[in-house]
């Protein structure tokens, strides 16, 4: 398998357009990462550029090692999964996954070997003399990958693969290319703007805006530590509330509301005394429960319900706190209704300050 | 009623099957790529995923047309991708009617584009939204080979959902003369107005024309 190296990657176009800026990634062997971002943020030019299908204007791309730059897409040692199923529709699942083998020459006996191997990890072999058409959309997109694995190809494209499924079926196969990439433990570079599929199937996350890298990090690191607003806002469902206020002293302050800022957040928060800035908060980091309020008892905010909507085990209430508006995830056995004034405190562990210039996360 | 579904169906070039003169709707798709095109491969390629029989002309290392006697258009839309990543290169395709100083204008630009295969509609469009003053003149003098009443009445046409009743009405003219019209055009331009593209085609060179001040 390979290990992928970008250095100061730059994509601008004829027409001057820069799709991409200075982009720096190392992609460790057997990684899973994921490229994130909303549409036009560079994430597919980018993955473009390593398949070879776009040039690079400037910068270095290293595939074990090797400059890539000017190797043609087919001497990469590339396999690229796409949106829609792109199969051939008039071959049959064997000559859909085999043809790209043949076109490479490969002898028979290896291309059937290969063929029927990856039908056995992907559980197709059943089907592997039905046309497409005669094939579910989950198990059409199996045979996608299926022409992906019989490559044995050193890293694995994939662009928004599964943006065509149905949401039960995205579910279902964002497990099984998990499951994929676990028994093959190939390289691989994801793109979706699904900020879910990013969140469950990532080992590392890069976040993309406007050709920009907002952060690269784990899951986890993305939604505890958010580098930016732009990240704070992308990551999570429903998006971080923010509230724009300013330090005073050891307080945070907006409207008439007082809140205690946590020791943890002196330090950093030092040079802003008396400065605006942005607080962020998860919805599920409001609570109404007691062990919270007894925590952070100074962290109280004074919440107007617009609307509550009951999700099952949740509820999500939308409100305002001083005319700011905010939302909320408690659970579905506190009784709230529409309209009613309540008390939520914050998990003070779990906030966050943004520079109101920058934007950028203060730590 | 065989014959004149025959003849209402294909033009310009003929061939003979079975003594019977059939007219054939040819298509040009003019093919390029940034980084040399392994030709054999490609057409090795196009043969397999391509039922029926095509010729394949190359003009040098990085680009060529294919000749149908039929649309492979939608099949280009849907698969190009995937035959460019089984080939591993980046080929860019420009669906259209003929091979004029147009098609082989916008040949280059369609390196620049984003898909891999454009319609001579797609191509014009995106070359206008780009201001691309070349691609303006040269569709503006489009059909200056075909007569005015018979542009004016496949304009009217198109301006009306492509419907040769409430066309023929409108011009009070009879339905059949309508359909002699749209064959003659096609017999002269190539373009099948069944043909999505093809009318799309037509309809963009109307709102351009009624439009220029405007770029």
């Amino acid at each position: 398998m390979a290990q992928l190296s970008l250095k100061h990657i730059d994509k601008i176009y004829d027409n001057n357009v820069q799709a991409v800026f200075d982009f720096n990634l190392e992609i460790q062997d057997k990684e899973f990462i994921v490229f994130v971002g909303p549409s036009g943020c560079g994430k597919s030019t980018t993955l473009r550029m390593i398949a070879g299908l776009e040039e690079i204007t400037a910068g270095t791309l290293e595939i074990d090692g090797v400059f890539m730059n000017e190797t043609a897409p087919k001497d990469r040692d590339i396999a690229m999964v796409f949106q829609s199923y792109a199969l051939y529709p008039h071959m049959t699942v064997y000559d859909n996954m085999a043809f790209g083998l043949k076109i490479r020459k490969l002898p028979k006996d290896e291309i059937d070997r290969r063929v029927r191997e990856a039908a056995k990890i992907l559980e197709i072999e059943e089907y592997l003399e039905r046309k497409p058409k005669a094939l579910s959309g989950g198990q059409r997109q199996r045979v996608a990958l299926g022409r992906a694995i019989v490559r044995n190809a050193k890293v694995f494209l994939m662009d928004e693969p599964l943006s065509n499924l149905d949401a039960k079926l995205r579910v279902q196969m964002r497990a099984e290319i998990i499951k994929l990439h676990e028994r093959m433990g190939a390289t691989t570079i994801y793109v979706t703007h699904d900020q879910t599929e990013a969140m469950t199937m990532a080992d590392r996350i890069v976040v993309m805006k406007d050709g920009y890298i907002q952060q690269i990090g784990s899951p986890k690191e993305i939604y505890n530590s958010p580098a930016n607003i732009f990240v704070a806002s992308f990551v999570g469902s429903p998006a971080m509330n923010f509230i724009k206020g300013s330090i005073k002293g050891k307080t945070f302050v907006y409207g008439n509301n007082v809140l205690e800022v946590p020791e943890m957040f002196y330090d950093c928060l030092k040079d802003y005394d008396g400065k605006e800035v942005i607080l962020g908060v998860r919805p599920e980091d409001l609570h109404c429960e007691s062990i919270v309020s007894e925590t952070y008892p100074n962290m109280k905010v004074d919440f107007t319900v617009d609307v509550a909507e009951l999700t099952g085990h949740e509820l999500i209430i939308h409100g305002n706190t001083e005319g700011q508006a905010i939302v909320g995830k408690v659970s579905a056995r506190n009784e709230i209704s529409n309209h009613q004034n309540i008390k939520l405190y914050m998990d003070g562990s779990k906030i966050h300050f943004f520079n109101v210039e920058t934007e950028m996360r203060i730590d | 009623m065989f014959i004149e579904f025959l003849f209402d169906y294909l033009t310009l070039c003929i061939v003979h099957i079975c003594g019977i003169i059939i007219w054939v709707m040819y298509m040009y798709y003019l093919f390029i790529s940034n980084k040399p095109i392994d030709m054999t491969t490609f057409e090795l390629t196009l043969n397999s995923v391509i039922e029926d029989e095509f010729d394949f002309v190359v003009y040098d290392a990085y680009s060529g047309h294919i000749e149908t006697g039929f649309s492979i258009s939608t099949f280009l839309k849907h698969q190009l991708t995937l035959i460019n990543s089984d080939l591993g290169q980046s080929i860019k395709i420009l669906g259209t009617p003929k091979l004029d100083d147009l098609s082989m204008y916008l040949l280059k630009h369609i390196l620049k584009m984003n898909s891999p295969y454009h319609s001579l509609a797609d191509a014009i469009t995106i070359s206008l939204i780009q201001n691309d003053e070349a691609t303006k003149q040269l569709f503006l003098h489009y059909f200056d080979h075909v007569n005015k009443e018979l542009i004016d009445s496949i304009l009217s046409f198109v301006e009306h959902g492509s419907n040769v009743l409430l066309v023929s009405k409108l011009l009070y003219i009879h339905r059949n003369t309508m359909n002699q019209r749209i064959s003659k055009f096609t017999d002269i331009t190539n373009l099948d107005m069944r043909d999505v593209e093809h009318n799309q085609l037509v309809y963009l060179y109307r709102l351009l024309k009624d439009n220029t001040n405007l770029f």
